[in-house]
C-alpha cells in the first residue's frame, strides 16, 4: 500500500520525487480506450535530463527547472521566496488579489469538499499531492510561519514548523502550481468561498515576478514575444495578413464566396479580435468569422496593429503586470480605431481578460464596450439574418463549455440556444454548463509540452474530458458516425486537438472537433459545399 | 573536376541569425548570399539564381510567406529548393504545408535549428548525398 503523503514529505532532500503517476493508477476509460497497453507510454526522461532538470515533484516537468548548483544559489532562491511571499500580502504590491488571497488563506475548514470536485485529483486515482488543499496548506503554513506577525512563535504551537524552508522544497512548489489548470470548480463548491485556485496564480505570480520562474511558453514566447513582434504566434502583422490571403483565397475557392477581411477600419461597429492561432491552426474559424459577418451585414474590422490582431493575454495565467500590458495595448488599439466594440473571438481566457479583469484598469476613454463571441453571435443567428438550414447539421454534437467562457463568466446560454436551433443531434455532456470540466488545457497548459508535461496533460489532466466527451456519445460511439464537439476556445481546441491524438480517437471513434462558427456556416445553404468536411483536420 | 560552389541564399531579419548560417555554410563548402527582408530576397533570387533559399517567415518590408508564394509563381525561381527557418509557432508548419495554393516548403525548422540536421538537409536537397 502507497504511504499517504504528507506536509512534511514536501521538503525532503531525500526524496527523489514527491509522489509519482502510474498508468495503473488513473482512473480507466470507457472501450476502446480502456487497454493501457495500447496507449504510448510516457516519454523516457534520459539520465542526463534528470541530472540537468527538477524532476522531483512527481517525475514530470512543466518548467524545465534545472537544479541548483550550490548553497549560495539556494540561500538567495529562498530569500527571494520570502520576499515574494511577503509582497503577495501588501497592498502596494497585490492591490488585485490581496482581500480574496487573506480570505483563502484565512479561512479554510479542511472539509475537503473541493478535493471531491477537482477533476486532476479524481483522474490521477486520488493521488494526494493533486489535493487542492495540499497545495494550499502548505502555502497556508508558509505564510502564517514566514509572513504574519509573531508567525514562528504560532507556527510552532500549532505544529505546523514540518514544511522546511529549502530549495527543493520552492523548485516543487513552482512546479506545482503548474499541476492546477485554474478551472476553479474547488472555489465554485468550497462552502465557505476559500479560492484554491487563486493560491495556484498566485504563487504563479510570485515565481514569476520575483523569481524569474515560467513556464517558457507563458513568459518568454508568450506575453515577451507578443508585445515585441505583435502576437505570442511570432507572427508580424504582414504575416498575418498574408496568412489571412490564403484563408480569402480558401473562402472562393472551397465555398464559392469572394469574402475581403476589412483591415484597420477607422469608425468600424466592430474590431474582431481573433486568439492569432486560429490564423495558422485552425484558419476555417476565421473564415466562419468572416463570412457571417459579411452575410449579416455587419460593420467590421480587424487592426493590423502589433497585438491588435492577437487577443491572446496569457499574462492572466501567471502575471498581472504583463496581463496590464497587453489588455492596455488592445484597448488603445480600439480607441485609435475609433470603433463601437470590441468582440473577443472564441477564445475564453481572452474574452475574460477583455471583459472581466480588466475592468479596474481600462477606464476613462480607454473603456471601450467589449463584447464575447457568444452573445454577439446569437444576436446574429437569432435576427434572421442569416438564411440557416438545420438539416445540413444533422449528425451528433455536444458543446464543451471552456471554464473562463462559462463558470468563471456565466456565459451558459447563447450558444445552447444557437445549437439548439441549428443542430438536431446536440446533446450535453454531463455535468456540464457552469458544472462542466475543463479540457485539461486550462491555465496554459494548452500550448506547454515541454520535457514531458505533455503526457501528464493527456493523461491526467484532459482525462476527466476525454471521459465526458465519451460519455456524451456513448449511444453512437463506433466509428460510421461522425461526431462534433463545439469547443469555441482556441486554447481547449489545442487540448482537445492533442488529446484525441494521443488516444487516437478519429480513427478509432470518428470523433472531430471545432468551434462554434464553424457550424453556424455548416448550416448556410448557399455554400458551394459543406462548411466542415471531416477530413481536413490536423 | 572540382565541384563549383553551389549558392545559397540566406534570408532573415536577424543579423545574428545570417551570420550564423551564413558562417556555417561557408564553412561546410558553399558559398552564401543574404537578404534581410521578402523583397530584398526575391530581388537576389531573381538576378542571382541561388541553389537553395533558407528562407526566415517573420520579416519586415515583405514577409516570408510572400516571397514564398512570390518564388512559386516565378517561373525563373519556381524550381529553388525552399527551406523555411523560422521561429514562428509551430502551427505554421501544418499551416503552410496544406495550402493548396503553394506546394509545401522543400523542408523546415523550427528556431534554433540543429545545423547538422539543417546541413544534412541542405546536401539532401542538392543532391550531394550524406
Amino acid at each position: 500500500m502507497t504511504k499517504p503523503l504528507t506536509l512534511d514529505d514536501f521538503s525532503r532532500t531525500d526524496l527523489d520525487q514527491v509522489a509519482e503517476v502510474k498508468p495503473e493508477d488513473l482512473v480507466p476509460l470507457p472501450p476502446p480506450y480502456d487497454k493501457a497497453e495500447e496507449l504510448p507510454p510516457f516519454k523516457e526522461v534520459t539520465a542526463e535530463k534528470r541530472e540537468q532538470v527538477d524532476f522531483s515533484l512527481d517525475g514530470f516537468s512543466a518548467l524545465g527547472l534545472r537544479k541548483l548548483q550550490t548553497d549560495e544559489e539556494e540561500k538567495e532562491l529562498v530569500e527571494k521566496f520570502l520576499t515574494g511571499l511577503r509582497k503577495l500580502f501588501t497592498k502596494e504590491n497585490n492591490w488585485l488579489f490581496l482581500r480574496p488571497l487573506m480570505i483563502t488563506t484565512d479561512h479554510c475548514a479542511r472539509c475537503q469538499t473541493c478535493v471531491q470536485a477537482c477533476p486532476v485529483f479524481e483522474m490521477s486515482g486520488g493521488n494526494d499531492l493533486y489535493r487542492p488543499t495540499y497545495r494550499s496548506e502548505i502555502f497556508r503554513r508558509l505564510v502564517e510561519k514566514h509572513v504574519k506577525p509573531g508567525g514562528g512563535l504560532w507556527s510552532r504551537f500549532k505544529g505546523s514548523t514540518g514544511i522546511e524552508l529549502n530549495g527543493p522544497m520552492i523548485r516543487r512548489l513552482a512546479e506545482l502550481a503548474y499541476r492546477c489548470t485554474l478551472c476553479r470548480r474547488c472555489a465554485q463548491t468550497c462552502p465557505i468561498g476559500v479560492d484554491n485556485a487563486l493560491v495556484t496564480r498566485e504563487l504563479r505570480k510570485l515565481f514569476s515576478q520575483e523569481l524569474g520562474l515560467t513556464a517558457d511558453e507563458l513568459h518568454k514566447s508568450g506575453t515577451v514575444l507578443q508585445l515585441k513582434v505583435g502576437s505570442s504566434t511570432g507572427m508580424n502583422a504582414l504575416v498575418v495578413k498574408d496568412n489571412c490571403e490564403f484563408i480569402e483565397e480558401d473562402i472562393q475557392d472551397r465555398w464559392g464566396l469572394e469574402i475581403k477581411i476589412p483591415w484597420d477600419k477607422e469608425g468600424a461597429d466592430v474590431l474582431l479580435i481573433h486568439n492569432a492561432g486560429e490564423v495558422m491552426a485552425w484558419p476555417d474559424n476565421v473564415a466562419a468569422f468572416a463570412i457571417i459577418l459579411e452575410k449579416a451585414g455587419v460593420s467590421w474590422t480587424m487592426s493590423s496593429e502589433p497585438l491588435g490582431y492577437d487577443g491572446v493575454n496569457y499574462g492572466l495565467f501567471y502575471d498581472d503586470v504583463q496581463l496590464a500590458r497587453v489588455a492596455v495595448k488592445h484597448a488603445d488599439i480600439a480607441k485609435r480605431l475609433g470603433v463601437r466594440k470590441i468582440v473577443a473571438g472564441e477564445c475564453g481566457h481572452e474574452t475574460k481578460v477583455q471583459s472581466l479583469i480588466t475592468d479596474r484598469l481600462l477606464v476613462d476613454d480607454l473603456n471601450i464596450p467589449r463584447e464575447n463571441a457568444m452573445t454577439f453571435l446569437e444576436d446574429l443567428v437569432m435576427s434572421g439574418r442569416l438564411e440557416l438550414d438545420p438539416s445540413r447539421n444533422d449528425f451528433p454534437v455536444t458543446l464543451h463549455d471552456p471554464c473562463n467562457l462559462v463558470r468563471l463568466m456565466g456565459v451558459v446560454e447563447p450558444q445552447r440556444r444557437i445549437l439548439r436551433k441549428l443542430c438536431p443531434q446536440f446533446r450535453e455532456m454531463t455535468p456540464h454548463g457552469v458544472e462542466n470540466y475543463c479540457c485539461g488545457g486550462g491555465s496554459g497548459f494548452a500550448i506547454m509540452s515541454g520535457n514531458n508535461f505533455e503526457d501528464w496533460r493527456n493523461n491526467v489532466s484532459s482525462r476527466k474530458k476525454f471521459q465526458q466527451i465519451l460519455g456524451a456519445f456513448s449511444d453512437c460511439l463506433s466509428p460510421e458516425v461522425p461526431k462534433y464537439v463545439c469547443a469555441p476556445c482556441s486554447n481547449c481546441k489545442g487540448a482537445i486537438r492533442d488529446f484525441f491524438r494521443y488516444y487516437g480517437a478519429t480513427e478509432k471513434s470518428n470523433l472531430h472537433y471545432g468551434g462554434l462558427v464553424e457550424l453556424i456556416c455548416n448550416a448556410m445553404p448557399d455554400l458551394s459545399a459543406p462548411f466542415i468536411s471531416f477530413e481536413d483536420e490536423w | 573536376m572540382a565541384d563549383t560552389k553551389k549558392t545559397i541564399l540566406v534570408v532573415d531579419d536577424e543579423q545574428d541569425v545570417l551570420s550564423y548560417l551564413t558562417t556555417f555554410f561557408q564553412d561546410n563548402g558553399f558559398d552564401t548570399l543574404t537578404a534581410m527582408d521578402g523583397k530584398q530576397g526575391m530581388e537576389l533570387a531573381r538576378s542571382s539564381k541561388p541553389a537553395l533559399i533558407t528562407l526566415d517567415i517573420t520579416m519586415p518590408s515583405e514577409s516570408g510567406v510572400r516571397m514564398f508564394r512570390d518564388l512559386q509563381a516565378d517561373p525563373n525561381t519556381a524550381e529553388i529548393p525552399v527551406v523555411i527557418i523560422t521561429g514562428i509557432s509551430s502551427e505554421f508548419e501544418q499551416f503552410i504545408r496544406s495550402r493548396k495554393q503553394v506546394a509545401p516548403p522543400a523542408a523546415y525548422f523550427e528556431k534554433p535549428v540543429d545545423r547538422d540536421a539543417v546541413l544534412a538537409k541542405v546536401r539532401e536537397l542538392l543532391g550531394q548525398g550524406a
